[in-house]
């Protein structure tokens, strides 16, 4: 069972402070932050100029060009807002499986993700779903948020069969606050994820999908005439592992795997596919940088 | 092909058992896993290439079966009869025996099994020897083309009487044409001991049989009494009806009741003088031992004895038709009018040549020396071959003190701890040695004495009128330098006497032999051998040693070939099983197991 004070530790902490999350698409928060804006105001880097109005602040009013030209233009800047942080945590059955858990991997890449954006002054709020939101932690600004985002994240268990779908379809109706919406999954739903992903870029949030597979999913190590149970369902299929079956295997795992590529090509949705056997910081601190969703 | 180990076959009970274990459903472990998305497809995958992972299963399985098919064959060490293969020389062992004449395999065992050999003269590669195995084994064709030994065995016809088998194998296993060992080949209906080297062909099937096997002349007071002994040698008690007849005239018809594998004996008074031919009229595979002759009425031997007086020799010899004439000193003059002379314990002299029964003493120009006396208790050996000991069993007699024989020569015909009687015929002398007085034993009180008594003299004066078919018959000439022979079959021969005697070697032909001395003329009747009418056919036992080399070199090469070509399947199958491992890794290849990929920004 994964506690607070070990989801992350203190060293780690120190690393995470010098990075922040980029979103693809600038969003509109509700408070100033440490975020471009799409508003163009207060900020201190400039954006543009567009012609004086009556009512326009004459602090914005650019006097040199003034001088030059001798009409009234006002420089605008960009401002700088917080964004919605939105971590979906996959937590049924199926994430608790690998070895390290695959369920303790995404909560400390969900704990990694949210102190980023509490440290900049995002909103982050967290849900943790199987066949449905299941436990929802809402939206909070500010560094002092970060312990309940740890508590919450480290009482995860993994339960229940996962549905992505009506995970979305009950969520995005509940909060007007787009923004970026985190998916760290094994993607293993038995409805398929596209339906979920695609209601999730329908209601303008930027999906960004962590794929987390273990190593003997993506090389099975069961051999011989057995039965495999799914742990979610419980269902099982008689199977004979032999050459042909795992070579049978390796091609479906390569075209599910593409299909979600493909998928997320389509629709615009970044995406990280990572096996539970890389070291955690790595991921964090080298291949989030280099998927963008980190800066 | 021929197996050597064929009980190794039994090993082919396996092949069900793989097929069994084939199609049963292993019972499966329960395996959890986080999903079956992917297996659900692959599945899927595999279902679409069922039809040839179906084959390759069941490639899979007849490898095995014949991979196992082809290392019990080699167990078995199998013989591969190679047609034209090799050069080896080649002796063909026929059995020419009275058994052979059986018509349970038609025509004959005999015609069978010749036919057999020549299939087998003419597969030969190099030179055939024929050896017939009958009562005197003999070559009929030396290593020569295999076309002589098909024609011979073409015009061989077995003989009446017993098969020297073993005789006629050492005979070939003795042979070394050109340094080689050949090729033994034996046909036979009663085969022997496996021998390295010598193949076996066994003809024959019946084991029922009816026959005649032991005809004596008793002399009674008045008449003689012809005793008969009827042997069953199937599995079933018969009744077979007998006809005696004297002369063409009917004596005595009745119906004897034998038990299965048993002998029956009973005996039939006849008066007169002739032959006398005893007939079973019973319709079984084997005719020639269904009829047997004897002579009557010939003119009894005449004994001298000599010796010790001993009351109980006397009292056997009245038994016994001869004509007894007591003797109180040896001299040539006693000696010529005799037949035989019976020594009883005489100081031991030079005997002229003669005839003699010594009992309790020996001869100094006999080829046998005395070194003492010694103790012996019970008789450990004795022959029932020779005509001195037949129908005599010394089983329960005992003897206590005996003089110590050391022969050089002659036939030892019954031994203890030291040769308890000896035979000899030789220099013009034939003589009976025992080693023992009659006093120092209980034979006088046994059944076998008489018999022994009868045999010997019988024997001693060459007067033996009843003959086993094989036998050497001897018959004394006198002073005529030659005998004609009348056989059963019409054909007269003439025989050279020696020492006195004319030998009739080894008669093959059951019936009446005419011998005509000068102008005496003598009959002699030559009934079936006895052994011949057990007809049950016997297989060879196992080899276990090595097989002899000019027919191991095949029988390796079979065996081996087999042992390669198993160690050929079972390697396909594990190449094959190997193709349906993995080619790289256990899973197949392995994805990119992270992508770092951002499609915006």
């Amino acid at each position: 069972m994964t506690t607070p004070s070990t989801l992350l530790d203190a060293p780690f902490l120190r690393r995470l402070d010098r990075l922040s999350l980029r979103s693809r698409r600038i969003t509109r928060g509700l408070l100033r932050g440490e975020r471009r804006s799409p508003r163009l105001g207060r900020g201190v880097e400039f954006a543009d100029y567009r012609s004086y109005q009556i009512g326009d602040d004459f602090r914005y009013v650019d006097w040199n060009i003034y001088s030059r030209l001798d009409r009234l233009f006002i420089k605008l800047f960009s401002e700088e807002e917080d964004i919605n942080v939105h971590l979906f945590v996959d937590g049924s059955r199926s994430m608790g499986w690998g070895a390290p858990g695959k369920l303790d991997y995404a909560a400390r890449l969900a704990a990694a993700v949210g102190y980023v954006g509490l440290r900049n002054l995002d909103r982050v709020g967290a849900v943790v779903f199987s066949d449905g939101p299941r436990e929802v932690l809402p939206l909070h600004r500010g560094r002092g948020h970060t312990l309940a985002l740890f508590e919450f994240l480290s009482r995860i268990s993994p339960a229940g069969v996962s549905d992505l779908t009506a995970t979305m379809r009950r969520y995005v109706y509940r909060t007007k606050r787009r923004g970026l919406l985190i998916l760290i999954s094994d993607l293993w739903f038995p409805g398929g994820y596209e339906e979920g992903l695609k209601l999730a870029r329908y209601h303008r949030f930027e999906p960004f999908v962590v794929h987390l597979v273990s190593d003997d999913e993506v090389t099975p190590t069961v051999r011989g005439d057995v039965r495999l149970v799914e742990v979610e369902s419980q269902t099982a299929a008689e199977v004979s592992v032999d050459g042909p079956a795992l070579e049978a295997y390796a091609r479906a795992r390569d075209a599910y795997f593409a299909g979600i590529e493909r998928f997320c090509l389509r629709h615009q949705i970044d995406y990280l596919r990572a096996a539970t056997s890389i070291p955690f910081d790595d991921l964090v601190l080298r291949y989030l940088r280099i998927g963008g969703l980190l800066a | 092909m021929t197996f050597d180990a064929a009980g190794a076959l039994w090993g082919l009970l396996v092949l069900p058992l793989i097929v069994l274990l084939y199609t049963l459903r292993a019972r499966r472990q329960d395996v959890p896993v986080s999903t079956l998305i992917l297996w659900q497809r692959a599945r899927r995958d595999l279902a679409a290439h069922r039809p040839a992972r179906q084959f390759e299963r069941n490639l899979l399985l007849l490898l095995q079966l014949l991979a196992v098919t082809l290392i019990v064959l080699a167990l078995a060490r199998p013989h591969l009869a190679l047609p034209g293969a090799g050069t080896a020389p080649t002796v063909i062992v026929i059995d020419t025996s009275a058994s052979m004449q059986a018509t349970d395999e038609p025509p004959s065992r005999f015609a069978v099994a010749a036919a057999r050999a020549r299939d087998v003269a003419a597969a030969a590669g190099g030179e055939v020897m024929l050896i017939a195995a009958g009562p005197r084994p003999s070559v009929v064709v030396p290593f020569a083309d295999p076309i002589l030994a098909r024609g011979a065995l073409t015009r061989l016809r077995p003989t009446d009487g017993p098969g020297r088998l073993d005789q006629a194998i050492t005979l070939a296993l003795g042979q070394r044409p050109g340094g080689a060992r050949p090729r033994v080949e034996v046909f036979t209906d009663r085969a022997g001991a496996a021998i390295p080297g010598v193949a076996y062909h066994t003809v024959g099937r019946a084991t029922r049989n009816i026959g005649i096997v032991g005809v004596t002349v008793e002399r009674d007071a008045d008449a003689a009494v012809v005793v008969v002994q009827v042997q069953n040698a199937g599995d079933a008690s018969e009744r077979v009806p007998v006809v005696v007849a004297l002369e063409g005239r009917r004596v005595q018809a009745r119906t004897v009741t034998v038990a299965a594998r048993s002998i029956a004996s009973f005996s039939v008074p006849v008066s007169g003088a002739g032959v006398v031919r005893i007939e079973l009229a019973v319709d079984d595979v084997l005719g020639v031992d269904n009829v047997a002759h004897a002579v009557v009425g010939t003119p009894p031997p005449r004994v001298i004895v000599a010796g010790v007086p001993d009351r109980v020799l006397i009292e056997a010899l009245e038994a016994i038709p001869v004509r007894v004439s007591p003797a109180q000193r040896v001299t040539p003059e006693a000696l010529a009018v005799a037949d035989v002379v019976i020594l009883n314990r005489t100081p031991p002299v030079d005997l002229p040549p003669g005839n003699y029964l010594l009992l309790g003493t020996a001869a100094s120009n006999l080829p046998v020396g005395i070194t003492g006396t010694v103790r012996v208790g019970e008789v450990l050996r004795w022959s029932t071959r020779h005509p001195v000991m037949r129908y005599v069993n010394l089983g329960d007699v005992t003897i206590g003190e005996a003089l110590r024989l050391e022969p050089r020569g002659g036939e030892v015909l019954a031994e203890g701890a030291t040769p308890l009687i000896w035979a000899y015929d030789g220099d013009g002398v034939r003589a009976v040695v025992t080693a023992f007085p009659l006093e120092q034993s209980d034979l006088p009180l046994r059944v076998g004495f008489p018999i022994f008594l009868s045999n010997a003299l019988s024997w001693l004066g060459g007067t033996e009128r009843l003959a086993q078919a094989g036998d050497t018959v001897t018959i004394p000439s006198g002073s005529l330098a030659e005998a004609t022979v009348t056989g059963p079959d019409g054909v007269e021969q003439r025989l050279p006497a020696s020492g006195g005697r004319v030998v009739l070697p080894a008669v093959e032909r059951v019936g009446l032999y005419a011998v005509r001395i000068g102008d005496r003329e003598l009959r002699v009747a030559v009934n079936p051998a006895a052994e011949e009418s057990v007809i049950a056919p016997l297989s060879p036992g196992t080899v276990r040693s090595e097989a002899a080399p000019g027919d191991s070199e095949r029988t390796r090469q079979a065996w081996r070939f087999f042992l390669v070509l198993a160690a050929v399947v079972v390697i396909a199958e594990w190449l094959l099983w190997l193709r349906t491992l993995p080619k790289t890794g256990p899973g197949g290849r392995a994805p990119r197991l992270l992508r770092p990929w951002r499609t915006h920004g």
